[in-house]
């Protein structure tokens, strides 16, 4: 690692941050801003960041606080020093209760959680919707990108009134849209069976449980 | 207090420019006090619609950069006094106005008119946001095609996280024959996606094409359905409640020219 460098290392909802002992705080924060605003994904999900402490002031951390805040506010930023590193397997998970949300998806618009997702409403062509669990939608999916289980989660299922998304995604696996689709079936489930995405009508029992 | 309404689309060619001038014209034959400003800076087309185009001498950007005031810049409507035309600047582009800055100009115009209706550029970028940040409602434009009303969701999305909440739109170029046939979109179709309110349908009409080249709102032809479409518009903005016409009827002159082959 060379002095000037920035190394990050974790998984989705746990980032640890290691700035070469030359890095300066300017350099740091442009450098979050950079990484962070391009990803889109980290944008309005909970994470757990943890940065390397070179021995920097108390104002100079909350410096960086602050510029990580005004990316995403759902961030916990910590700083830890190198001889209090613990392994990042041994650090609970953020908070992953299932989030509710009550409003239409529009195009271009976009939602990453961590646990469970139940949406109040449609999802319009063009949006994005992503869960580290299931998802479920008490509304239209009439298009956009509906993601379940995004950390290799292939139990998560997708449930909604109308199933039509452009494209479906549930842990590693894919599926699109079939180029006729009426969209019109009801109540759907999709869910991973023997390697690739099945999509079935909504019984409430046995295998169209959600 | 009067009202400023943006009028925006996302996608470019579906009739914002057209809508701003016969919204407004409609507005003035009621006798409101409108004023139309074109935020199209680089592209400005609403004087042309307008017929104002060889009256400009000064324009938003002389306003905003203080070569000259406010009045100076506002040109009377040739036909309607209630009416005028804050022209966009040709030779700049869409940096050259800030958002404070049209901020501070539709306050300023609010005071002296009952309607500033802003003709925003198309697409999302500064041009857009300019637009709409002086706005207190919008007006969305589409047509009956995916890609339109696709970029008329996203516009509704960005409205709402910019605190303009429950715009209203206006469905343009409707053919009802094609809808009849299951060839085009229908407005039970769009409103069901884009899930706002509907304030007007107008059909798809050759008469809009030669009244806009001519500079004559088409709001100011007494027996264009086009028209009348756009003054309902109009009176719905003034809160009445009007039910929507059917322009899907055939007009005697289409139905013989059908019949005669032509």
């Amino acid at each position: 690692m060379s002095d000037k460098e920035i190394i990050i290392k974790g998984t989705m909802d746990k980032l640890r941050i290691y700035p070469g002992p030359e890095v300066n705080l300017v350099e740091l924060k442009a450098f979050f801003r950079k990484k962070f605003n391009s990803s889109g994904f980290f944008r309005g999900a909970s994470c757990r960041l943890e940065i390397l402490d070179w021995g920097w002031t108390r104002k100079e951390k909350e410096d960086v606080k602050k510029a990580l805040c005004e990316i995403n506010d759902q961030v916990e930023v910590r700083f830890f020093r190198q001889e209090d590193e613990i392994p990042l397997e041994d650090l609970p998970a953020a908070k992953v209760e299932p989030s509710v949300i009550k409003r239409n998806f529009r195009s271009g618009q976009k939602i990453a959680v961590l646990g469970d997702l139940v949406i109040i409403g449609d999802i319009n062509p063009g949006a994005e919707v992503i869960a580290g669990g299931d998802i479920i939608v008490f509304g239209r999916v009439a298009g956009g990108l509906v993601h379940a289980g995004v950390e290799n989660n292939d139990k998560a299922k997708i449930f909604a009134l109308e199933l039509s998304p452009t494209q479906m995604r549930i842990g590693k696996f894919l599926g699109r849209a079939p180029d006729e689709n009426t969209g019109k079936n009801g109540p759907e489930v999709a869910k991973v069976k023997n390697g690739r995405i099945v999509v079935e009508k909504h019984s409430g029992r046995g295998e169209g449980k959600i | 207090m009067g009202k400023t309404i943006v009028i925006t689309s996302g996608k470019g060619g579906v009739g914002k420019t057209t809508a701003t001038a016969n919204i407004g014209m409609a507005l003035a034959l009621q006798g409101k006090k409108v004023v139309l400003l074109d935020a199209d800076i680089g592209l400005r087309n609403l004087d042309v619609v307008m017929g104002l185009e060889n009256r400009i001498v000064y324009d938003i950007v002389d306003v905003v950069e203080e070569r000259c005031r406010v009045d100076q810049a506002l040109i009377k409507d040739k036909r309607h006094k209630n009416i005028m035309l804050m022209p966009a600047a040709q030779t700049r582009d869409k940096t050259a106005v800030k958002k404070e800055q049209m901020e501070k100009l539709t306050k300023e115009l609010i005071e002296e008119f009952d309607y500033v209706l802003i003709d925003s550029p198309a697409g999302i970028e500064q041009g857009f946001q300019n637009a709409i940040v002086g706005a207190d409602e919008a007006i969305i434009v589409t047509t009956p095609e995916v890609s339109a009303v696709r970029d008329a969701d996203r516009i509704i999305g960005m409205l709402e996280s910019q605190g303009i909440s429950d715009p209203q739109v206006i469905i343009n170029r409707i053919r009802q024959d094609m809808v009849r046939r299951g060839d085009m979109m229908n407005v039970d179709d769009i409103i069901e996606i884009l899930a706002i309110h509907l304030v007007g349908i107008v059909p798809d009409d050759e008469e809009i094409i030669i009244s806009t080249n001519r500079g004559e709102p088409v709001v100011l032809y007494d027996k264009s359905r086009t028209g009348e479409a756009f003054r309902d518009i109009a009176r719905r903005l003034e809160g009445e409640e009007l039910p929507l016409k059917d322009f899907g009827r055939e007009r005697l002159k289409d139905k013989i020219k059908r019949m005669m082959g032509i």
